[in-house]
């Protein structure tokens, strides 16, 4: 393996391809208890259609979280999840739009337990029977989406914003479309997605690269498969496709997502890619920076109940960036963010309270170091998006002008662009 | 050899500092709890307290020029929590703040950052001896639609509901945060009033966790709190439930297409020694996807996502909280019972004991790893009273018989049933 050292943030990750093709990245962190692996392959919720050479195949919304879930039941009947919880490991598995992961964390026998998290994410198994027992829980966890209104906030931002991506839908699906998923569906895109060049295994804690690189090598096999070619619909316009939707449900007070559409390029890689991604999460901070009159008049006002979040998500043909909270006017709240962003774009930013807000930003930052797991992650999500965060991410950081923050909050944070879901109570 | 040190002293009447060394991380946490007894009177104004304290002190008055302060301490980041363990509402001020030994010519970092904390609780802004009016009216009102807002998480929303219905007239009932009836009757008056009374009697509870010596930091706290007035403890007192002699059952209907059944359990007073064996028949029975509830109520029946169990060894309770179809209540309620039947017939397994007993190893040997679970374990330490490293209580989980765990399920009586459903399942 190639040893690979960041003296910016004093780490050191060990790199290597194994015969299979499966990339192996492991942070070597002498003196934890704990190590902390993760395993994710490049096939997520919006990965819906592809073509492997025969022409398009459409696959049902959800596939990608139904076999998160179908993985871990193997053919002798035993469970994966439970086989790993015996060991010792805390297991647990996710869907995103771009990407499913798999990962545990131990405290102890940890090459037994890597292995057999290799073994079973590649031993596909999945019959009729047990596809409709799954098809039970998932609609249960379907449900409790439904009825979790920050969920069905974010779904609904997400259809105002997109036409044809299927960002706009939901990871897990409906339950109709879940209704319709069959163990051949599973295999057919099993066998397309999961082949080690499409995967990435990364690893951190006190552990030997060596031994983490062979246990690779041996549990994956060269796959056959050819790459997909992926397909997300017809490009996106740049503008929103519903500017507001209101949704009732017993709720208290009012909640809104206010959205906007950044981008619809589709393949945006490596620094590009992050430092847009930077250039938008410190544009919304800045906006929103308490440090500034515009939050503290919102706040003091009770224009905002108790405080603003904002997010950003960036996959392929798709991006938005969201900012949300509860306010019993939240047309009000999208109006004031609208008319600050202009001002902003117009006036330009307070570089004062922007470095220091950096500064602010770069030290959170520099905490996430000390998240073994959160750093795995985002190893294997620099992989996939060929970005080298130990490397570049504080010098992108570092390196983000007041006059970038302008340009993005002047194009971006527009009426055009924006759009604003609601729940609230319906005698409001 | 511990990879940390830990030092316990009284640095003020009734104000006990916690120190954990280690030189593991590259920041700090200090957290203060103002620990007082949990009352409906007092609950609300109790939560309101720190969040007003946190808008200004007499220096830094106002928003703007705090959040300033903070990003010129390097970040530094300063939030308040109000819980409850058993019946003691814990008031949690906590501070991150980065090691001046890892920022080139910077010194006195923790110094200034501990002075900072201090003025907030000691020195907060007043007009004419009150909170600012403005800044309580604000806060309050937030306060009010935070309790609101519980409703938005259906599952937590039932427990919730379970908690006041089952402990209605007990102390156990009143949430961390209060009611909204009390919260909206708050005034500048009423929570000055509340706020000289707290930090006179409340027990005080401080843990420091990073790499600064237990010295440096005894000295900073001693220093920021030396205008903390202190008068008589009253200490906060938890008694055990009260058995009705009958199962209760409740019911609301809001507007919601999945059912949310809480079911609530009475095991009666514990003992400390209890604490490991409550445990660990409580993770037996629903806290891994090796329990018997995941096994049986999600994966055998595919009734639901989640089926979880908790317990308190402070009231001597335990829970179970899983969503569900409408028509799948009596399945699923009579699947949860009978689950807990076979244990308190001792259907045990050996693998069972096993894997809970590893899982909670390995989740308590890695407290050490994390600078917020390492406060967090100590902080608890400190705020029951107890003094047990997280290997200590692992040897006390190790100990835990078969036996055991089949004694302490048997101890556990249905209380309640609270069932969160929609109008169309009525």
């Amino acid at each position: 393996m190639e040893k690979r050292e960041y003296t910016n943030v004093g780490e050191t990750v060990y790199y290597g391809k194994t015969s299979s093709g499966l990339p192996v990245y492991v942070l070597r962190k002498p003196g934890f208890t704990k190590a902390y692996a993760y395993y994710a392959v490049n096939y997520g919720g919006i990965d819906r259609r592809f073509d492997l050479g025969g022409g398009w195949i459409d696959t049902p919304a959800g596939v990608a979280h139904f076999l998160e879930h179908k993985m871990f039941e193997m053919p002798n009947g035993k469970n994966a999840l439970q086989t790993l919880t015996a060991m010792g490991a805390q297991p647990n598995a996710h869907t995103s739009y771009d990407f499913t992961g798999y990962l545990f964390e131990c405290s102890g026998k940890f090459y037994n337990i890597l292995t057999s998290m290799l073994n079973f994410v590649g031993t596909p198994f999945f019959t009729a029977e047990s596809v409709e027992k799954e098809q039970g829980i998932i609609r249960q966890e379907i449900l409790m989406g439904e009825n979790d209104p920050d969920n069905v906030l974010d779904n609904n931002i997400r259809q105002c914003l997109f036409s044809a991506h299927p960002l706009k839908d939901d990871i897990a699906g409906t339950v109709d479309s879940v209704g319709t998923i069959t163990p051949e569906i599973l295999y057919q895109c099993y066998n397309a997605f999961y082949n080690p060049a499409n995967m990435v295994l990364s690893v951190a804690g006190d552990v030997d690269p060596e031994k983490v690189f062979k246990i690779a090598d041996k549990a994956t096999r060269k796959s056959s498969g050819v790459d997909p070619v992926r397909g997300y619909g017809l490009p996106e316009d740049i503008n929103y496709v519903t500017r507001e939707t209101v949704r009732e449900m017993t709720v208290s007070p009012p909640l809104y997502s206010i959205g906007a559409k950044a981008a619809v390029e589709r393949d945006i890689r490596g620094k590009a890619y992050y430092r847009r991604v930077c250039v938008a999460e410190v544009a919304c901070r800045y906006l929103l920076s308490s440090a500034r009159p515009f939050y503290e008049r919102l706040y003091n006002d009770g224009v905002i109940i108790g405080g603003i979040g904002s997010g950003t998500n960036s996959v392929s043909g798709a991006s938005l960036l969201t900012i949300g909270g509860a306010s019993m006017e939240p047309g009000k709240v999208y109006d004031e963010i609208v008319a600050e962003s202009a001002s902003i774009a117009v006036n330009g930013l307070d570089e004062a309270v922007f470095s220091r807000m950096k500064k602010a930003y770069l030290g959170a930052d520099l905490r996430s170091y000390e998240d073994l797991g959160g750093m795995c992650q985002r190893l294997a999500r620099g992989h996939f998006r060929d970005m080298d965060y130990f490397a570049d991410a504080l010098d992108i950081i570092l390196d983000i002008t007041p006059e970038e923050a302008r340009q993005f909050i002047g194009e971006v944070l527009t009426p055009e662009r924006m759009a604003i879901s609601i729940v609230r109570p319906p005698n409001v | 050899m511990s990879e940390y040190n830990v030092t316990r002293r009284e640095i003020l009447p009734d104000v006990e500092l916690a120190c954990v060394s280690t030189d593991k991380f590259k920041s700090s946490i200090v957290g203060l709890v103002l620990k007082t007894q949990l009352c409906k009177e007092h609950a609300s104004l109790n939560a309101l307290i720190p969040r007003v304290l946190l808008r200004g002190c007499s220096r830094k008055p106002e928003m703007k020029s705090i959040t300033a302060e903070l990003e010129d301490l390097y970040g530094t980041s300063l939030q308040s929590v109000a819980m409850t363990i058993g019946e003691a509402q814990c008031i949690l001020l906590m501070m991150t703040v980065s090691d001046d030994k890892f920022i080139p010519g910077e010194t006195g970092l923790f110094e200034r950052a501990a002075a900072f904390f201090g003025e907030f609780l000691t020195d907060p802004v007043l007009e004419n001896g009150l909170f600012r009016g403005d800044y309580v009216n604000t806060e309050r009102d937030i306060l009010v639609q935070e309790i609101l807002s519980q409703m938005n998480d259906r599952p937590s929303y039932a427990l919730n509901r379970l908690k006041q219905e089952m402990f209605s007239g007990e102390n156990f009932g009143v949430d961390p945060l209060g009611d909204v009836e009390t919260a909206s009757s708050i005034t500048p008056e009423t929570l000055t009033a509340r706020y000289r009374e707290l930090i006179e009697t409340s027990e005080i509870k401080i843990i420091y966790t990073g790499s600064e010596s237990a010295e440096r930091v005894e000295k900073a706290f001693t220093s920021a709190l030396d205008k903390l007035p202190r008068g008589r403890i009253l200490k906060a007192v938890t008694r055990p439930h009260t058995d009705t002699g009958s199962v209760r059952n409740f019911e609301e209907q809001i507007d919601v297409t999945q059912g949310n059944i809480a079911i609530g359990f009475n095991l009666g007073e514990m003992a400390e020694r209890d604490r490991a064996a409550l445990q660990v028949m409580g993770i037996i029975y629903g806290g891994t996807p090796m329990s018997k509830l995941f096994k049986t109520v999600r994966e055998k029946l595919s009734l639901c996502y989640f089926a979880q169990s908790m317990t308190v060894q402070e009231k001597g309770v335990m829970f179970v909280i899983s969503g569900i179809d409408f028509d799948k209540r009596e399945t699923a309620q009579r699947e949860i019972l009978n689950q807990l039947e076979l244990m308190k017939k001792g259907k045990i397994s050996f693998i069972e004991m096993l894997v809970t007993k590893k899982v909670l190893g390995a989740a308590y040997s890695a407290v050490a790893d994390g600078l917020a679970m390492l406060a967090s374990w100590y902080l608890e330490q400190i705020l029951t009273d107890r003094s047990d490293s997280p290997v200590d209580f692992v040897k006390k989980i190790k100990k835990v018989s078969k036996n055991d765990v089949r004694k302490m399920a048997k101890r556990a009586k249905l209380d309640s049933v609270f069932w969160l459903c929609g109008k169309e399942a009525a």
